[in-house]
């Protein structure tokens, strides 16, 4: 069973990079959403094993989504890793105290994200080629 | 057709393309807003959302230069959006001036090549100097938390982002009152609700953020906090959301401003309230009412899609095939009734009429796909005389109308430059300095103001400026000086005509082109590029009180109108855009001059060409037929009386170079849809395409402009033709 991952950010370009950066590295599968509405309304219904998220979306930004996860019973203990930008030093240090675990930095370089979504799913299936 | 790799960049340069419009249109509004005092934050986040957007796209594209150039802004704008830097107009000019540098950007782009490095570091360097000369700005480290005694929970400040805690603050230290609405959601639906209550705060708030409830009884519901920042009074937000099932309640804030100690509350727990949450009174079934109208206009949006043009064209050229069909079935319909078949073929009769409305349907749907409106074209000029008025240091107000008209989008690319260089040339020539404007007692500040009218099938786009207007008399003096036109002829000349004179190639009545206006180019390339779309240009002037240049262009250049003539038992199309008049002569009024044909036409040495002579045409020894074309310009009866002897000739022009082609008859008008030649016959000179007219076989439509250029003796080496 490949590990399940949710991806969060209003940039679809932001996604489509994530998803075939991770998608190249690793046996996953991988749900989109566009927005924090879109997540939160994925979030409860099914049962991810990490969630990525952006910081700044609008409406429901990342910070309001790692609290909603962290409230919900089933997200208490699964990874979080966020994306922020550069100079955003107090939205990260919010993130991380709302319970995140990690946080990159866009813009990122793809093994950067690889090695963090390993650092986590240590079970994800390394391909070999 | 682009496919893969191709098709990639091309929707990519589209996409970015829009995005560069998006941030220009932007950029002006949030100008505007910055002189009214009043910048709307939504604004700003836009504009910066607009260069994050290309950041991640030039990135994608390994578009290096413009990547570094959208990552410098974003940080820009990031830093107005956070309060950090101020818009101010030096600031706005760099930002600008990004506008154009993408423009160029996104066309090396779709040549595999990207801006040039030393452009993009001296632009930045340029923007640094613009932000570092910021002054300190008005930071948020007062005495205060500058949160205003307003009683906002630790947790509440935990999930809220850096821009959005900006906005908080900024808000309560402009005055504003914190409003927080309560609601609950269906899960599925959550999206309308939300647009709903976002079309309906905007006008009098500005929503901080959306805050969700972790712990909900019902899965399939949300509940959700919004904060809201307002300078309007509770009664007011509450009937702004009239029929939207929320709980309003203010904030509540303690008398005295002194910092407080956040007291640690539950996650969404709401202190007491200061007001009674007051209930929207309408029913539930209204909240959806709202959510389709906002949704409606969403849709309209989101369903949109890009298209090359270029398919379009196919599309006319198939609709022209079918015409071609339908004239066939219409002729099998006329042999079977000739044939005393008429009750037979009765249905064949509904079904070919049936045929014919639903060609014009498709016609006129495809004509309708191709309209774009001016807006677009609009936005660039705002931005040039900005840019302007700010270079020469003359203020200038600049009234636009009629942004929404909508042409055939390939005249509205091709009209820019054009309208671009008669706005110089109205901020040049035309708008006085603020101390001559004054001494004319003129308001200080001139006025161009750029309009657009459809009328019909044509749109007027003028732009009139209400400066010193034309110095006829130095334009006289010049056109004669240059012997572009002689004291004779001067004599004979209207206002008008004067004021025209000004489209004659080497007219200008200054010694020396200026920076501004003077680019190497003439108002008469400005004439020829209209007269290309098929367009009319003309000005008029008052003296002391202004200058007015109008041009006229058809809504499409997809189905044109054409003048129907025949030509040695042959029928060729004029196109009647180039049609000034059409004349009937006697043998005797023409001239040689030099070997060449010519006539007098109003004091005017008229050039003739006779079109059979060029296609190497010989008359027919019997006359065809005249075809079946609808109104003929002259009758039947009005032919049979004249004499062989006459000649028809239809004056042709180009800019203002004019020519007599010499025909045997004029048949009539028609619209027609232009079809390019087959690739075989596409060398053949004086002949723009083909066309097809009911009833007939293909017909030939007349190159104007290279017949024209031939005649004059200017390049064109189809004379031998």
């Amino acid at each position: 069973m490949p590990h399940r991952l949710l991806l969060v950010d209003d940039s679809a370009t932001a996604r489509a990079f994530a998803a075939a950066a991770l998608e190249d590295a690793a046996d996953l599968e991988i749900t989109q959403a566009a927005s924090g509405f879109e997540a939160i309304r994925i979030l409860p219904t099914e049962a991810f094993d990490l969630v990525i998220t952006d910081i700044n979306m609008p409406d429901i930004n990342g910070l309001e989504l790692i609290r909603f996860a962290r409230t919900h019973e089933r997200y208490q203990e699964t990874p979080l890793i966020i994306i922020s930008t550069e100079g955003r030093e107090r939205d990260r240090d919010k993130a991380l105290a709302l319970g995140a675990n990690e946080y990159l930095v866009k813009p990122y370089a793809a093994d950067q994200l690889v090695a963090a979504v390993r650092r986590y799913l240590p079970a994800a299936q390394v391909r070999n080629d | 057709m682009a496919s893969g790799p191709d098709k990639a960049l091309t929707e990519f340069l589209s996409e970015a393309q829009e995005i560069v419009e998006t941030l220009g249109a932007n950029l002006l509004e949030l100008d505007r807003e910055r002189a009214a005092g009043d910048i709307d934050p939504d604004r700003v986040n836009a504009c910066f959302r607009a260069v994050h957007s290309l950041k991640g796209l030039c990135g994608m594209f390994g578009l290096t230069q413009q990547s570094e150039l959208a990552h410098r802004l974003e940080s820009l704008l990031d830093a107005i959006r956070l309060g950090r830097a101020e818009p101010r107009p030096t600031v706005l000019d760099v930002l600008f001036e990004a506008v154009e540098l993408f423009g160029r950007g996104l066309k090396a782009a779709a040549d595999g090549g990207d801006l040039d490095a030393g452009e993009v570091s001296h632009y930045l360097s340029r923007l640094q100097a613009a932000t570092e000369a910021q002054p300190a700005a008005s930071g948020e480290t007062s005495a205060d938390d500058g949160l205003g005694g307003y009683q906002i929970e630790a947790s509440l400040l935990s999930v809220l982002t850096e821009y959005e805690e900006h906005r908080l603050r900024e808000s309560i230290r402009r005055g504003a009152t914190i409003f927080r609405l309560h609601g609950v959601f269906d899960l599925m639906a959550i999206d309308k609700g939300i647009e709903a209550i976002k079309a309906r705060v905007k006008p009098v708030g500005e929503i901080i953020t959306y805050l969700p409830s972790g712990a909900a009884s019902d899965p399939n519901v949300l509940e959700l906090d919004i904060l809201v920042a307002s300078h309007a009074a509770q009664s007011e937000l509450a009937r702004a959301l009239e029929g939207i099932d929320v709980d309003l309640g203010r904030v509540p804030r303690r008398e005295s401003s002194a910092p407080i100690p956040m007291p640690p509350a539950e996650p969404l727990s709401m202190p007491a309230a200061a007001a009674a949450p007051i209930r929207a009174p309408e029913p539930a079934d209204s909240v959806a009412d709202a959510a389709n109208e906002v949704m409606a206009s969403l849709r309209s949006v989101s369903q949109s899609v890009r298209v090359d043009i270029r398919k379009l064209d196919a599309l006319m050229t198939a609709v022209g095939e079918l015409t071609l069909v339908h004239t066939g079935l219409a002729a099998l319909l006329e042999q079977l009734i000739d044939q005393g078949m008429a009750e037979e073929s009765q249905i064949l009769r509904y079904e070919v009429r049936a045929l014919e409305r639903r060609l014009t349907e498709l016609q006129d749907g495809i004509l309708e796909v191709r309209m774009v409106p001016l807006r677009q074209v609009f936005d660039k000029l705002s931005r040039v005389v900005r840019k302007l008025s700010r270079s020469l240091n003359k203020e200038i107000r600049l009234e636009i109308s009629g942004a929404e008209t909508e042409l055939d989008k390939l005249i509205v690319e091709e009209l820019s430059d054009p309208l671009m260089h008669i706005i110089r040339n109205a901020i040049d020539h035309g708008l006085e300095t603020a101390s001559e404007r004054l001494a004319a007692g003129k308001p200080e500040i001139g006025t161009i103001a750029v309009r657009a009218l459809q009328q019909g099938n044509r749109v007027l786009v003028s732009v009139t400026d209400d400066g010193r207007g034309i110095d006829e008399q130095a334009v006289a003096r010049a056109a004669v000086s240059r012997g572009l036109i002689d004291e004779s002829q001067l004599r004979e000349m209207t206002r008008r005509d004067l004021h025209n004179l000004l489209f004659l190639p080497g007219m200008s009545t200054r010694e020396k082109a200026t920076e501004i206006s003077g680019r190497g180019v003439g108002l008469d390339v400005v004439k020829t590029n209209i007269a290309n779309l098929s367009g009319i240009i003309d000005v008029s002037s008052a003296a002391g009180l202004g200058t007015q240049v109008t041009i006229t262009l058809p809504i499409t250049l997809a189905i044109i109108g054409a003048l129907i003539t025949r030509v040695a038992g042959r029928t060729y199309a004029i196109p009647l855009n180039a049609v000034v008049e059409s004349l009937m002569l006697e043998p005797e009024d023409v001239r040689t001059i030099e070997g060449r044909e010519v006539v007098s036409l109003r004091r005017q040495t008229l050039r003739l060409v006779r079109v059979a002579g060029v296609f190497g045409l010989t008359p027919p020894a019997e006359p065809a037929a005249p075809p079946q074309v609808a109104s003929p310009l002259v009758g039947q009866s009005e032919l049979d009386d004249l004499s062989n002897d006459h000649l028809f000739v239809v004056v042709v022009g180009i800019a203002q170079h004019r020519v007599g082609l010499v025909v045997d008859e004029l048949v009539g008008q028609q619209d027609i849809v232009i079809k390019p030649l087959g690739r075989a016959l596409s060398g053949l000179a004086g002949i723009a395409g083909a066309t097809e007219l009911a009833g007939q076989k293909t017909v030939l439509v007349l190159d104007i402009p290279s017949l024209v250029e031939t005649a004059l003796g200017r390049g064109g080496s189809a004379e031998a033709a």
